[in-house]
């Protein structure tokens, strides 16, 4: 992964608007400007407004809140990062986060704890696995072929020696989510905890694979937001309902149209198809492609982004 | 590696879940022996302690919530008097199991 990739683009519109980059390309690829006599290793939008992210034992330089920062002030502080540091470049990105802050905070219903990082980073992991971690996302109807095309990719994976996982939807209601019905919330939150899972393998520098019908283009934007830019690929296995509902697979289509299954995805619950995603496969007509086909289409779209390499 | 505080029924949960899973996890408990007093002069960076000791969070294990030792545990880390162990060490003895057992799959 490119440092250019943890950038969050939002974050520095206003920054980096009046910054001219140096004549070196590298640096201009870096994106990372120097702070006169200390080197910036990340920007962290937080609550409290803009915080510079210091290496070593400095303390963040906090911007007032609301206040905005000079045109001049940035000329003066902000000069572009020399080719000679690009070496730098992922220490800088795995401090991006910010999660070195040394600060309490209170998430969800759990208060008074702290985020505590680790010297050995996603890179550090990316390198000893020499591939990239990220989360491939499955998305289709129930019976559209979901956890087989995972199996294959999953195994294609493995015999050129790239380590990955599966997250399947069902299994993971075995342990995980047991506690999670099917009614609308709780799939929201089956999915929630999924791509919580999901990012944690990411991090793990694992590619991981999840499958589970995830409908709603809402929860699956909430999971792609957990990740950095180009950590999150969506797959839509487009497959017609009346194909689904002819393989039938766990025989549940047959139950919903029976009426003993409510809420099915595809008869009486919507399935919102992606509007926009990084890999659609689809099946032409009667045309059948092979699970391992379709599993090869996401293999090539890895290779061509890099992410089967460290 | 899974690092929290596991109470005794919490941590027979988790050999039961471990126990029953397909994944077939091996669960090593490591019991970091440091006296509470100890933990609690270290207190900083959190400074929870204190907070707890002034009332200002409830239920704080070690406080006004027990810790339970187990009773049985594959590695027992122990600081011995006013001798205190670098987190080098610590790992070391860890990493020193590792490569001593091999996991018993049967």
């Amino acid at each position: 992964m490119t440092t250019a990739k943890a950038l969050r683009q939002p974050c520095y519109a206003g920054i980096f608007r009046n910054i001219e980059c140096g004549p070196s390309p590298a640096a201009e690829s870096l994106g990372f400007p120097k702070l006169r006599g200390i080197n910036v290793t990340g920007l962290h939008c937080g609550r409290r407004g803009l915080v510079l992210v210091l290496r070593a034992k400095s303390k963040p330089i906090r911007a007032k809140e609301n206040a905005s920062v000079s045109a001049s002030l940035i000329d003066d502080w902000f000069k572009p990062i020399t080719a000679k540091e690009d070496s730098n470049a992922e220490d800088r990105t795995s401090s991006f986060s910010g999660k070195n802050l040394t600060q309490m905070s209170n998430v969800g219903n759990s208060t008074n704890i702290m985020w505590h990082d680790c010297p050995i980073q996603k890179q550090d992991r990316q390198q000893l696995l020499q591939q990239q971690g990220c989360v491939i996302w499955l998305t289709g109807l129930s019976g559209s072929g979901k956890s087989t095309i995972a199996c294959a990719l999953s195994q294609s994976l493995h015999s050129k020696g790239k380590l990955s996982y599966i997250l399947d939807g069902d299994n993971i209601r075995h342990g995980l989510n047991q506690d999670l019905s099917f009614r609308a919330e709780d799939r929201s939150e089956n999915i929630r905890r999924i791509g919580e899972v999901a990012k944690l393998f990411a991090d793990a520098g694992v590619i991981c694979i999840t499958s589970l019908i995830s409908p709603y283009q809402k929860d699956r934007d909430a999971c792609r937001a957990l990740l950095s830019k180009g950590d999150f690929i969506e797959v839509f296995i487009d497959v017609p309902l009346h194909v689904c509902e002819a393989r039938d697979p766990k025989g549940l289509y047959k139950l919903a149209r029976a009426g003993k299954i409510k809420g099915f995805t595809g008869i009486d619950d919507p399935y919102e198809p992606p509007c926009s995603c990084e890999i659609v496969l689809q099946q032409k007509g009667s045309d059948c492609k092979s699970p391992s086909d379709m599993a090869e289409e996401v293999i090539s779209y890895l290779e061509e982004n890099g992410y089967l390499r460290a | 590696m899974v690092n929290t505080i596991i109470n005794k029924q919490d941590r027979k949960f988790f050999i039961s879940m471990a126990k029953f899973t397909i994944l077939n996890l091996h669960m090593l408990p490591v019991f970091i022996d440091v006296p509470l007093d100890v933990c609690e002069a270290k207190d900083p960076p959190t400074g929870l302690y204190k907070l707890a000791r002034a009332g200002k969070i409830k239920g704080f294990t070690g406080i006004d919530d027990q810790y339970e030792p187990p009773y049985s545990c594959e590695i027992v880390i122990q600081q011995k008097g006013s001798e205190c162990m670098s987190p080098g060490d610590t790992a070391e003895i860890v990493i020193s199991y590792l490569e001593k057992n091999e996991p018993d799959i049967s």
